[in-house]
């Protein structure tokens, strides 16, 4: 489902991935396990199109990244699900239109899996903006538009980086359920492994030079 | 309801745009009204032969009037002119053997045809008719008043394009503001799968909606004003009547104006500011 062949990519004069590859098979949970600053961000970014490998080839479905245009990344990100590491929540819009934008603003009839608000316990929460809600809400929020719509590929950056240990378990046995029932194929990055069940990527991120 | 501060300085800045610049351009076309009104005000006299007789001077008045530009064409009469002097200067009647007045016409144009080069072109037509001895108008006047009026209107222009231009600066700045503070929405949008022209149609959207908000807003606020200022008001060097007739032409205008402005400044900050991200 994504392969990332001899990628490489430097900020400035510091290199982050130095010809990295692997490869994410369908219907799996795969984790990237790092520390800070060490570019698991980064390459979710180049997934979905955000940043620009220097060179190399990152395949996702069966087209190579680097190869599409802009309106085509725009149409790569529509059979994505994205958890960001900063929320990024719409702050002019209440929670149940920052889920519904996705579909609204594209005008697709996406089926929406209304049984994640229970499993997450955020239902009470739809009606109300981002900034009323606490951080970990708003994380538990910004995880459900990701995975709401059933998407074949999530992208997770750091998704239980502001929860509790009661509710991290809770989002690893979601992810599990969706893996299993309805095929969803999982990329997560975080700082420790968050299950064994998942397997953990060899991308080898500290070839920090 | 979730509240945008942006938008909220956008909708003021709207408001004081249209408020000030309609208000400040019915003073000025009622000042220029006046000075029109005062300059079709000033006559040509038509002075007729002695011999002329009054048939004659008739038809040159009814010729007269058919002139392009002519409002008012008004015969003094030998007599009547002659009742004038006496009662006037308080001169002994006696004196005189015979009226010296001629036949005489006071002529007023439109305030378009009130100017030197009108009334040659008209005056050296008049002179043709036989009846005609001489024709008299306050040159130095009217040379005087068009130029004034010439100046009033040249540094009207000069402070209100200043003005427009110096809008259409705060007008840019603060949709800068509303873009910027607005972007890590649009990215996150972009991201979502969202493509830019819809995004620009929800900054379009944003940047709109407080202009036509602050027109309505407009419009009202100086409905109440006036209605107050005619109900409990009247400053008597204020003619409401010179600035109530530009009044609604200049709100119509400044706000076409104020939309125009939204929608140019808001694609020039999209254009300059957006990224593919």
């Amino acid at each position: 489902m994504v392969e990332f062949i001899e990628v490489v990519k430097s900020f400035g004069k510091k290199r982050v991935l130095d010809g990295l590859n692997f490869r994410v098979p369908s219907n799996t949970i795969n984790q990237i396990v790092g520390d800070q600053s060490t570019g698991k961000s980064t390459i979710l970014k180049m997934i979905y199109g955000a940043v620009k490998p220097d060179s190399g080839y990152i395949r996702v479905f069966d087209s190579n990244v680097a190869d599409l245009n802009y309106s085509g990344i725009i149409l790569l990100r529509r059979y994505l699900g994205i958890i960001f590491e900063d929320i990024r929540l719409i702050s002019g819009l209440r929670v149940k239109d920052n889920i519904s934008i996705i579909t609204r603003m594209t005008k697709r009839k996406l089926y929406l899996s209304e049984d994640i608000f229970d499993m997450l316990s955020v239902g009470h929460l739809l009606d109300k903006y981002p900034s009323e809600l606490s951080l970990s809400e708003q994380s538990l929020i910004n995880i459900a538009r990701g995975i709401i719509f059933n998407f074949p590929l999530v992208l997770a950056d750091e998704p239980v980086r502001y929860l509790s240990s009661q509710y991290k378990k809770k989002v690893v046995e979601l992810f599990k359920y969706l893996n299993k029932d309805r095929g969803i194929t999982f990329l997560i990055t975080s700082q420790s492994a968050l299950d064994d069940e998942f397997n953990i990527l060899d991308v080898s991120l500290n070839e920090k030079k | 309801m979730k509240k945008n501060n942006v938008g909220i300085a956008f909708f003021f800045v709207v408001t004081a745009f249209v408020l000030t610049m309609s208000i400040l351009m019915s003073i000025f076309f009622g000042i220029n009204r006046y000075v029109m009104e005062q300059k079709s005000h000033i006559p040509m006299y038509v002075f007729c032969l002695p011999s002329a007789d009054k048939s004659s001077v008739d038809n040159l008045v009814a010729s007269i009037e058919q002139q392009k530009g002519v409002i008012k064409a008004h015969i003094i009469y030998k007599e009547e002119a002659f009742k004038e002097m006496v009662s006037k200067f308080s001169i002994d009647k006696s004196l005189f053997d015979k009226n010296p007045f001629p036949y005489s016409i006071e002529l007023f144009f439109e305030s378009k045809y009130t100017n030197v080069k009108y009334f040659q072109s008209f005056e050296n037509k008049i002179k043709s008719n036989k009846v005609v001895e001489s024709v008299r108008y306050p040159k130095n006047i009217l040379i005087n008043i068009n130029s004034v009026l010439k100046r009033v209107t040249i540094l009207g222009d000069a402070i209100f394009s200043i003005l427009y231009a110096v809008e259409f600066i705060v007008f840019i700045s603060i949709i800068t503001v509303l873009y910027s503070h607005k972007r890590n929405d649009f990215n996150t949008l972009k991201f979502l799968g969202i493509t830019r022209p819809k995004i620009f149609f929800l900054f379009l959207k944003k940047t709109l909606l407080p202009a036509v908000f602050a027109s309505l807003f407009s419009v009202l606020f100086i409905i109440l004003i006036y209605f107050f200022y005619d109900k409990y008001a009247n400053i008597y060097y204020i003619d409401k009547a010179l600035f109530t007739s530009s009044l609604l032409t200049t709100f119509i205008l400044n706000i076409a104006i104020g939309i125009l402005f939204t929608l140019f400044s808001s694609f020039f900050v999209f254009a300059v500011n957006d990224e593919k991200v």
